[in-house]
């Protein structure tokens, strides 16, 4: 394991907490073979035949059955999205990490190269702070960086989204932030952000599953990082993510 | 389905599939694309095997195409499709593996054991159909086959 640790634990502390993290691992991966293997193909099969019935069968239901009918359909699709979902979670915290040295800031200008398609990322406003050379998983990283950095302009209030991208610490840690002006999280809500599927009011058009926030949790999990949510002073949220730093390890 | 009495058949699909639900969906789907193609279901090895016994016309042929599901609960499509091969009657006979699965892995073992194909389910009623259509145009109304031996 190459993960540093928190400074400050004792040894059977990391110890105890790598031990959990790789127990962790073995379930996740065993919660993403249960998803691909047992619970796809009945979702799969409800949703084929609710549109068979929908495509060719559906002209002798009166209107509470067609109500029916549709609602089987809706329900089947949401639970192949979130059969899936599970699956890509799984997948992501079973795999094997690779800690380097990552320059963020260029990684983030990457993962925004690739975000052009998005729906409302045109006509964001992006403000990027200097951002440091972080201890990470550089694929995991950018994970979290697109799924921020989506959610932002995704869940933005109206007009164009204004993203703030800024960094602190440098000691033990760095903490990376991105702030928006979107429409704020209910503070008593704010744990449950980080489980999966569970969203905060209606899914905006091109919103994935609802595990974005879960599969960044369970990254810096397994980083020794952390992750929260707080109201950003000018209003909106903001993300901030820790990621323990070895100076030692600088170049 | 045998229903369409008044279209001949040109030939018959064999699918492999212990899952009712997904066999049946194969059936009612072939039977709407194809009325000219007799879908037969088997929903294990033993059935398979016990189908593909007499390749004589008087037991109504071979098929000219088997869709076989990798996932069989009591056994492994590898093994069944090692199974065929080592046949001289089906050595040749078409197998179109079907999975759920895109794993490159699975793809490799299902192409080296012998499948023809291996295709993807797909997730909706409209993709299913086309998925269907084109495996049913190509391997029955495309490919050549040597004719009974």
């Amino acid at each position: 394991m190459t993960l540093p640790d928190h400074p400050g634990l004792p040894d059977s502390g990391a110890e105890f907490r790598a031990g959990a993290r790789a127990g962790a691992a073995t379930q996740a991966a065993l919660m993403a073979e249960i998803a691909d293997h047992d619970l796809r193909e009945p979702a799969c099969t409800i949703r084929l035949y609710a549109e068979m019935l929908a495509a060719g069968h559906a002209s002798g239901l009166d209107e509470r059955g067609r109500f029916a009918l549709s609602t089987i359909l809706g329900e089947a699709r949401r639970m192949q999205d979130m059969v899936e979902g599970l699956r890509i979670l799984g997948e992501e915290s079973s795999r094997e990490l690779r800690i380097e040295r990552v320059d963020a800031g260029a990684l983030l200008g990457e993962v925004l190269q690739g975000m052009a398609g998005l729906e409302g990322f045109r006509e964001a406003r992006f403000e990027i702070g200097p951002l440091p050379a972080v201890l990470a998983d550089r694929a995991q990283l950018a994970l979290v960086l697109d799924h921020l950095t989506a959610n932002a302009i995704l869940y933005r209030s109206s007009g164009a989204a204004r993203i703030i991208w800024s960094a602190a610490g440098g000691r033990d840690e760095w903490v990376l932030a991105i702030e928006d002006r979107g429409r704020g999280i209910n503070p008593a809500l704010r744990d449950r952000l980080f489980r999966p599927f569970k969203r905060l009011g209606a899914s905006p058009p091109g919103a994935g599953p609802g595990i974005g926030l879960a599969l960044c949790r369970g990254i810096l999990d397994r980083h020794g990082g952390r992750i929260w949510a707080e109201d950003a002073p000018g209003g909106g949220a903001v993300f901030r993510f820790a990621l323990p730093d070895d100076p030692g390890k600088r170049p | 389905m045998s229903g369409a009495a008044a279209v001949p058949v040109r030939g018959r699909v064999l699918v492999v599939d212990d899952s009712p639900s997904s066999a049946k969906l194969l059936e009612f789907l072939i039977g709407d694309l194809a009325p000219d193609v007799l879908c037969e279901i088997a929903s294990d090895r033993a059935a398979m095997s016990e189908r593909l016994r007499d390749p004589s016309p008087a037991a109504g042929g071979l098929p000219r195409l088997v869709l076989l599901d990798w996932h069989l609960a009591d056994a492994d499509g590898a093994g069944i499709l090692r199974e065929l091969r080592a046949q001289a009657s089906t050595r040749t006979l078409p197998v179109v593996v079907l999975s759920g699965s895109r794993d490159p892995a699975e793809i490799r073992a299902a192409l080296e054991a012998g499948a023809n194909a291996y295709v993807v389910k797909p997730r909706d009623f409209a993709k299913s159909r086309e998925t269907v259509e084109a495996i049913v145009r190509f391997w029955l109304h495309c490919n050549e086959r040597p004719g009974p031996a």
